[in-house]
């Protein structure tokens, strides 16, 4: 089986769920005997994050795109481009032409290669897996690692939900990385159930557990991840001030960047809270481990999360997770804590017992970490070649 | 022909209301009263009044039959405050003079397993609460969900009690069958009642099951079971919920059982004997030991149900901690809410099993996880914590326990 599979974050360059699930899921696949060939965007100012550089086939196509832009952030970063190289006014004036051009070049691929089926991952790529599809006639399978209802709830981008409906539609096949996930698209997006898989995200164990080398102290709660609007960050911070009011000696850590950043800044300030609060910002994935180690408790209040790789890369670590119930990671584990998302005050109960009552802190810990060593991605892979295998038989 | 005894336990804990960190020293009603009152207006009008309705039909019609019951001092609590006529259906039984009724702790509760002073007065309320229910006196014991060792025995039997009911589970008796009364391993060999936990169950648990290969469960079928068993007497100990609420009436399960005992009875002999007719009855036929705790419960029949993680074995020490300064107190609400917290319930509720025992204590849990059901008893145990006077003399003062984190 060859796969031709259009992904946007791969290592060195992360900053999100979906570079660590794409990696994932390409290394299961190879460990499996499927062969493939990834194509991915080539930013030029790409910043490289971590040092691990895959063994794997990959053709890389020029853009400026990168992964959780908005309409905003491209024209922004198109400005920047064109006036430090003039060649740059070859990528399309808007997030809209930019998004058709790079399926164009990227699709172009396809004409030169062989394989047996195309997997595009999340919406920036749908439109070069259509071309693919149309290009070759080969089958298509969308992976859906987040919607754009996920990221702007009530207020989407109509550009960017018209081409996830265009992908979604086009698909032979649409992989959802959780039934949450299953269920959005279904609902919203209006995927027949028949063609509808989900196959969820997993994690690695065989990593050593981290060690933080900073003096131990104060009890330590964690948020991780990008700071937006779908991960909750504001009910983060009303649910440690409920905690701090009670506990005088806890901290509090937020690790990750993001457009609401500075609102979160301002209200801790507005709490008072600065004292109790450490902004790490982006943190590579070997810190971020050592931070996970560190923490009591692993906190992910996301008003929509398809799935929420973090809280088992917190497991890993043998971190209790406070998972909210809008995330697709509920389904794989049981040993979490569960809150509605927004309702700050049983978040900031259940932060203050897994603090105050230790059985509970350590039955989470030892009885969360033996469940995420029992996941692997080369499950996950297992049932993706279960969805090329449907349609190559068809 | 060989007689049938059968005993059925009826209860319902006080389960808790949704208790967050918040509420501790500002709210002290602990109980989920609107949700206590609907769940027991439901299993009263699927169960309870169904199934003593149908027992008072196969009472009038056979003055052979015989049925025990253990009614908990919870239920008879619950059935006070929201379905009275649930009490009246069961004096109707007792009025017959042909069903028994058991003694067991007033809560249902662990304080077998917490407390040998707390354990003995609430074998003692219990007792005070079916006289003035039923107006007769409790003789033979169960302990709550057939906790049984030699050391309760021991205790039964100065206690004054005729015998004590058992599970007929291996650890207990080898290869011997269930179906005899034995002795328990006490100076005085007190009589044992074992439960023939297989054939219960096959009413219990498989008896709507699809997938089971005896289904669907005929009462001639049932029948040839229970006369072709070897041995002197046929325990079948369920709980009462079994008609109508585990097992729903469309699954036929009334019609089942009034439809076996009319067949049963329609033979001579002794088809039914109580629990104390057994043990009169029938010799015994030798000593069983159990000098580990047994129950009826999960796979294991131990007490992993409910001590078998250590979330639950927190929770039942920081809740017997109260003890003694509760005793102390002499405040009627403080004791109540103290005891009602000691149902094995709340405890069951904590058990972080997987498979097939996780699946039945996840159907009686209203909690969605293990780790909720700690959290909300632990809170509230915090509460009370606060509101019982401390010792000044007796004690040097200590922070309230677990303040401070675990670092």
């Amino acid at each position: 089986m060859r796969v031709l599979m259009f992904g946007w974050e791969f290592p060195p360059f992360v900053s999100g769920g979906l570079g660590v699930a794409c990696e994932g899921l390409v290394r299961g696949l190879r460990e499996l005997g499927t062969k493939v060939l990834l194509v991915l965007p080539d930013h030029p100012r790409a910043r490289r994050r971590g040092r691990r550089e895959p063994a794997v086939r990959i053709r890389r196509v020029r853009t400026i795109l990168a992964p959780y832009v908005t309409e905003e952030t491209y024209v922004r970063e198109r400005v920047e481009e064109v006036e430090r190289d003039p060649g740059a006014s070859l990528y399309g004036p808007d997030l809209h032409s930019e998004v058709l051009r790079y399926a164009g070049a990227a699709a172009k691929i396809a004409l030169r290669e062989s394989f047996d089926v195309i997997h595009a991952h999340d919406w920036l790529t749908f439109l070069a897996g259509v071309h693919a599809q149309r290009a070759t006639g080969k089958p298509l399978v969308a992976h859906v690692h987040a919607t754009e209802y996920d990221r702007a709830g009530a207020a989407p981008n109509r550009f960017v939900m018209a081409v996830e409906r265009a992908g979604l539609a086009a698909a032979d096949r649409v992989v959802a990385v959780s039934g949450y996930t299953a269920e959005i698209l279904g609902t919203r997006y209006g995927v027949p159930a028949d063609r509808l898989r989900v196959v969820h995200n997993a994690i690695d164990a065989g990593r050593p557990l981290a060690r933080w080398t900073i003096e131990e102290g104060d009890p330590l709660v964690l948020f991780a991840g990008r700071i937006t609007r779908q991960k909750g960050p504001e009910y983060f911070v009303e649910a440690a001030a409920r905690v701090a009011a009670e506990m005088p000696e806890v901290k509090f850590a937020v690790a990750g960047e993001g457009d609401r950043l500075a609102d979160m800044v301002a209200q801790v300030a507005a709490h008072g809270l600065e004292s109790r609060f450490l902004f790490t910002g982006f943190l590579p994935s070997e810190d971020l481990d050592r931070l996970y180690a560190r923490a009591d408790v692993y906190v992910m209040p996301s008003v929509s999360e398809p799935f929420g790789l973090t809280a088992l890369e917190a497991l890993r670590q043998g971190t209790p997770v406070i998972l909210s119930r809008s995330a697709g990671v509920s389904e794989v584990v049981r040993h979490a804590l569960r809150v509605r998302f927004g309702d700050v005050d049983d978040l900031a109960s259940k932060i203050l017992a897994v603090l105050l009552y230790p059985p509970l802190k350590a039955t989470l810990s030892s009885r969360g970490r033996e469940e995420v060593q029992r996941l692997s991605w080369r499950e996950a892979a297992w049932r993706c070649t279960g969805v090329y295998r449907e349609l190559v038989r068809e | 022909m060989i007689p049938v005894c059968l005993y059925f336990q009826v209860h319902q804990p006080w389960r808790l209301r949704r208790y967050n960190y918040f509420d501790v020293g500002r709210e002290h009603r602990y109980f989920d009263d609107a949700g206590n009152r609907e769940l027991f207006r439901r299993v009263a009008d699927r169960c309870y009044l169904p199934a003593t309705a149908m027992l008072a039909r196969l009472l009038e019609r056979h003055d052979r039959f015989r049925v025990a019951f253990s009614v908990s001092g919870c239920l008879l609590e619950q059935a006070e405050e929201f379905a009275p006529e649930v009490r009246g259906a069961f004096r109707r039984l007792a009025a017959t003079g042909q069903v028994e009724f058991l003694a067991e702790t007033s809560h249902h509760s662990l304080a077998w397993l917490a407390s040998r002073s707390e354990f003995t007065a609430q074998v003692a309320l219990h007792r005070r609460q079916i006289v003035e229910t039923f107006g007769v006196e409790p003789r033979v014991f169960r302990n709550t969900e057939l906790i049984f060792s030699d050391a309760l025995a021991a205790v039964l039997e100065e206690q004054g009690f005729a015998g004590v009911l058992a599970d007929g589970v291996e650890p207990l008796l080898g290869d011997r069958s269930p179906r005899h009364v034995y002795r328990a391993a006490t100076p005085g060999g007190l009589p044992l009642l074992l439960r023939d936990y297989r054939l219960s169950d096959d009413i219990a648990f498989r008896f709507s099951n699809r997938a089971w290969p005896e289904w669907p469960l005929t009462a001639a079928k049932y029948e040839r079971w229970i006369s072709g068993s070897d041995g002197e007497v046929v325990s079948l100990f369920m709980d009462f919920e079994t008609f109508g609420e585990h097992q729903g009436r469309d699954t036929g399960i009334f019609e089942f059982f009034e439809d076996w005992v009319d067949l049963r009875l329609r033979k001579r002999g002794t088809a039914f004997l109580t629990p104390s007719e057994a043990i009169e009855r029938l010799e015994s036929r030798g000593v069983l030991s159990a000098p580990r705790e047994l129950s009826w419960a999960d796979e294991a029949r131990d007490l992993s149900a409910w001590q078998g993680n250590e979330l639950q074995r927190d929770a039942l020490k920081a809740l017997f901690a109260l003890e003694t300064r509760v005793q102390a107190a002499g405040s009627p609400e403080l004791l109540s809410d103290f005891r009602r917290l000691s149902t094995s319930d709340h405890f069951y509720y904590m058990a972080t099993k997987s498979a097939a025992d996780g699946e039945v204590h996840a159907y009686f849990s209203p909690y969605e996880s293990p780790y909720d059901a700690y959290i909300a008893f632990m809170n509230v145990a915090s509460d009370l914590e606060r509101r019982v006077p401390r010792r000044a003399a007796s004690r040097p003062a200590e922070a309230r326990p677990r303040l401070s984190p675990p670092l």
